[in-house]
């Protein structure tokens, strides 16, 4: 279950049947959801208890357009063992998330991490993204 | 006019009647303008966001909200929440929220406010909100 004092208008989540959400309505009961069937728009409210958060992996981060570089630089030392994601480069921003490559102090191989914090969820990612940027990130799912 | 899309629930902003209020509820709804033209109305507590205004920051407010503080020649830290290992006496090891009284080296103005020592720069309390949810997982308690 989503804790809905996390969520902001437009963050993505998982619904009762694994379906993949944007949030368009938020109280402390229920959350707003749009989604899109047939290229109909549709929207409807679902109770906070069945809306789950996106986790987010290496393969979500490509899948809505973000890369690790192809050629990688792999530092001594604090930093070593991480690979900073590149955002598609016609954002033209920069989010400074690493992808941790293998298991390195209190970090596991496959975190990605933002300044000292883990990152597990999309939502989390598009809210950190609207902080530092001052822009929503573009995601289509 | 706040910013409807950077807001969570639980975020503490100016409300109509000039006085604080507490967001609990946020939407966006499909209207038309006068032109019968389709747009889109973002809406706080089932009002539109026009009236409502951020909750600026202060060193009055952060003392009335009861944050413990430690006083610098240069700066004033608010300790938002300690860190586990802290001593109880370390009013710096946690989260902070720092005001400068003069410019510092990383460039930031005397009067700004600063979150854990220098990350980003904070001007209201849904700011400050905001940034300790995204750190810690969970709400900072406020009441006014």
């Amino acid at each position: 279950m989503i804790n809905a004092t996390d969520l902001m208008l437009g963050n993505w989540v998982k619904g009762p049947i694994g379906s993949y959400l944007q949030v368009n309505n938020v109280n402390a009961e229920y959350v707003g959801v749009s989604y899109t069937i047939d290229r109909i728009g549709c929207s409807e409210h679902i109770e906070v208890e069945k809306i789950w958060p996106i986790p987010l992996t290496q393969h979500l981060m490509e899948l809505i357009g973000w890369s690790l570089p192809k050629y990688q630089y792999f530092p001594h030392g604090e930093g070593a063992g991480t690979v900073t994601y590149v955002p598609e480069p016609k954002k033209r921003t920069f989010v400074g998330l690493t992808f941790v490559l293998k298991d390195w102090g209190v970090r596991k191989k496959g975190d990605i991490v933002f300044g000292n914090k883990v990152i597990e969820f999309l939502h989390e990612l598009q809210n950190i993204y609207r902080w530092e940027t001052g822009t929503p990130l573009d995601i289509t799912l | 006019m706040i910013d409807v899309l950077e807001l969570q629930l639980g975020n503490w902003i100016i409300g109509p009647d000039s006085k604080p209020v507490q967001v609990n509820r946020l939407e966006v709804i499909d209207a038309v303008d006068s032109r019968k033209r389709p747009i889109k109305k973002w809406l706080v507590n089932g009002l539109l966001t026009t009236d409502f205004k951020e909750l600026s920051l202060t060193i009055d407010l952060l003392e009335e909200l009861g944050f413990p503080y430690e006083e610098t020649e240069d700066e004033i830290i608010f300790l938002l929440e300690k860190d586990n290992m802290a001593k109880p006496d370390d009013n710096r090891s946690g989260i902070t929220v720092t005001y400068l009284k003069k410019q510092n080296e990383k460039g930031y103005d005397a009067g700004d406010f600063q979150f854990c020592d220098g990350l980003w720069h904070v001007r209201a309390i849904d700011d400050l909100q905001r940034l300790f949810i995204m750190f810690t997982g969970h709400p900072l308690e406020i009441h006014l």
